[in-house]
């Protein structure tokens, strides 16, 4: 998945112990074939117990945010997916799900936990986060604070576009 | 300074002996396994440009596939993927291929194939169900489990471990099941997020393999990475009765941890204080005492799962129904979690007291606990002992889903409301 230094967006606030059976309905993966009938399925079908239609408003570069063990549950990756696919570029909750966060690295989509996120930012505001500087700042409320970085190991998986192209790099110096 | 079983182990396997918790390690892999996300495994590598898929499998000895969540199928396209998925099978040569072996991956891999002490990845998130039988288990998605499958290793992030100290033992009508309930409910989905626990304590060399299983599985339903249990003598007789893979029992190292190991917190939980506790809908932590929910309606009733289709599971529910019969208005469905459960419990009789009281039993699998079979409409209420009460998640978004112990669950479904398994009698 492409990464720029800046993401720019439109924030989309969702609470505490959003999980993946919300993200993605297992009814819409129901371990299809992996292929755009239902990547484009899981997408209209994404959040539909609590926004639904919410693929019809998301533009790209839009920033989700959460609260508390955002994507927690099922291991699916079809949930990760679908926020890229329905045009977010980054999660920024209280705290992610641990496959969740490593499904995220692992397909090169930017997730970032800050504990005070919800009282910084509000359904609508204007966002933008400066990757190489780590700062996310609300452009709505003229505000800005820092993110954690990555560690140097979860952001060269990142930079490269995901694990897939560790490994295929991985592959071609082996055989070099 | 000691060290914690997740911490040896990742010690081991990243060929460094000490590591601490926070740092980033590449981990050599003990085994890996599958389910049906095999064959996405197989397509996320192609979709990345690498022409074929996998180059190759890094040890077939050590890689496994079970079909499990769609066993039988129910549909066309479940049929055409599960086609599929024999077709990779077979172009990667793989040794180890459960194709019409109905049960859920977790049991099967702790009935045949994972090891005490491994470093273990499964394409399933309840994969640290394996943490029962003293394996370093947990679940990762098809793009990390599709580079580890090529070079049989992964980074990992060192966790820390939470020490939770099991004393006495369960009262009548309470289960392991309450226990993980309790958790939640006290400590919330968050309480182990990134961390591994560990249950030790004489409560927890007390508890059955079974109930074992259910608190490992649970793990992850309270954030955990790893839910580990210390090898003792009933891991090792239940290892004994292993029937297939045999060859590979004594490549078992179990793992204990130090008695100065750091653990970055400790509960201590005195197992004969605890009484059921229910989940309310939606989530793992909307926990109170069964009491708090007496009376509610239920429709549906069911046991089965990877933490809760067990044996002594089944066994319970067959001690409570036993010569009764489920209330004329709810559907009770039981779903052991292997064939080998099924077995035994037709062998106890426990499969015809259930018939008998009107119980559903259905093949093995995980049908139930996704809404593939038993599914949920519009306000429709049901209780269940399968792993999560996510909205949604068994069909209508607009049912609630309670979760309890399988005795709370059993009596419920008697009396067509939820009831405190202790005034059964
Ligand atoms: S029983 Fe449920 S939680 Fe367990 S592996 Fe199957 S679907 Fe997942």
């Amino acid at each position: 998945m492409s990464t720029s230094a800046t993401i720019r967006g439109r924030a989309w606030v969702f609470g505490h112990n959003i999980d993946t059976d919300v993200i993605a309905p297992a009814d819409t993966i129901s371990f299809g074939l992996g292929d755009a009938a239902e990547e484009d399925n899981v997408k209209r079908n994404a959040f539909r117990t609590v926004r639904p239609g919410l693929y019809r408003e998301v533009r790209e570069g839009d920033i989700l945010v959460a609260g508390r063990n955002f994507g927690l549950g099922s291991h699916r990756e079809p949930a990760n997916k679908a926020l890229h696919s329905l045009g977010f570029r980054a999660v920024v909750a209280e705290s992610i799900a641990r496959l969740f966060f490593r499904n995220s690295v692992a397909i090169g989509f930017h997730v970032f936990q800050v504990p005070t996120i919800l009282s910084f930012v509000k359904d609508g505001d204007e966002l933008e986060i400066d990757i190489d500087a780590a700062r996310l700042r609300n452009l709505s409320a003229g505000s800005e604070l820092a993110l954690e970085s990555y560690s140097p190991l979860i952001r060269r998986i990142i930079e490269q576009g995901g694990i897939l192209e560790v490994l295929k790099s991985r592959l071609a110096a082996q055989q070099a | 300074m000691g060290m914690t079983i997740v911490e040896k182990v990742m010690g081991r396997a990243a060929g460094s002996g000490a590591v601490r918790p926070g740092q980033y390690v590449d981990c050599k892999l003990d085994r890996i396994l599958a389910h049906e996300e095999f064959y996405r495994i197989h397509t996320v590598a192609e979709a990345a440009g690498l022409k074929g898929g996998l180059p190759d499998i890094w040890d077939r000895e050590r890689f496994h596939v079970i079909l499990d969540h769609f066993q039988p199928v129910i549909n066309q396209l479940q049929a055409l993927r599960q086609r599929k998925i024999r077709e990779v099978a077979e172009q990667y040569r793989l040794k180890y291929f459960d194709d019409a072996l109905p049960a859920v991956i977790h049991r099967v891999a702790i009935e045949d194939y994972v090891l005490p002490g491994e470093l273990a990845l499964g394409s399933d998130s309840h994969s640290c169900a394996w943490g029962a039988l003293n394996c370093v288990g947990t679940g990762m998605g098809e793009h990390e489990l599709a580079y580890a499958l090529v070079f049989g290793e992964l980074w990992f992030k060192v966790p820390e471990s939470i020490r939770v100290n099991l004393s006495g033992s369960l009262p009548d009508g309470v289960t392991a099941k309450d226990v993980s309930l309790w958790l939640g409910g006290r400590f919330g989905t968050a309480f182990a997020l990134y961390k591994a626990i560990e249950f030790l304590g004489e409560g927890a060399r007390r508890l059955a393999m079974d109930a074992r299983i259910t608190l490992a599985a649970h793990a992850v339903e309270l954030g955990g990475k790893f839910g580990l249990f210390e090898y003792d003598d009933v891991t090792a007789e239940f290892l004994s009765r292993r029937t297939r893979m045999r060859h590979q029992l004594d490549w078992a190292r179990p793992v204990g941890p130090d008695a100065d190991a750091i653990y970055c917190q400790t509960v201590d939980i005195d197992l004969g204080s605890l009484e059921p506790q229910v989940a309310r809908p939606h989530t793992f932590e909307n926990v109170v005492p069964v009491r708090e929910v007496q009376g509610t309606r239920i429709d549906q009733a069911m046991v089965g799962s990877c933490a809760n289709g067990n044996l002594d599971d089944i066994a319970t529910v067959a001690g409570v129904v036993r010569g009764r019969r489920v209330h004329p208005k709810t559907r009770f469905i039981v779903q052991p979690n292997s064939w080998g459960v099924y077995r035994e419990a037709m062998r106890r009789g426990h499969v015809d007291t259930l018939l008998d009281a009107g119980v559903t039993v259905i093949s093995p699998g995980c049908h139930l606990c996704l809404g593939m079979q038993g599914s949920l409409a519009d306000g429709d209420v049901c209780l269940t002992s399968t792993t999560r009460n996510h909205r949604g998640r068994m069909g209508s978004g607009n049912a609630d889903i309670y979760l309890a112990g399988p005795a709370t669950v059993a009596v419920s479904a008697l009396a067509g409301r939820i009831v405190d398994p202790r005034e059964h009698r």
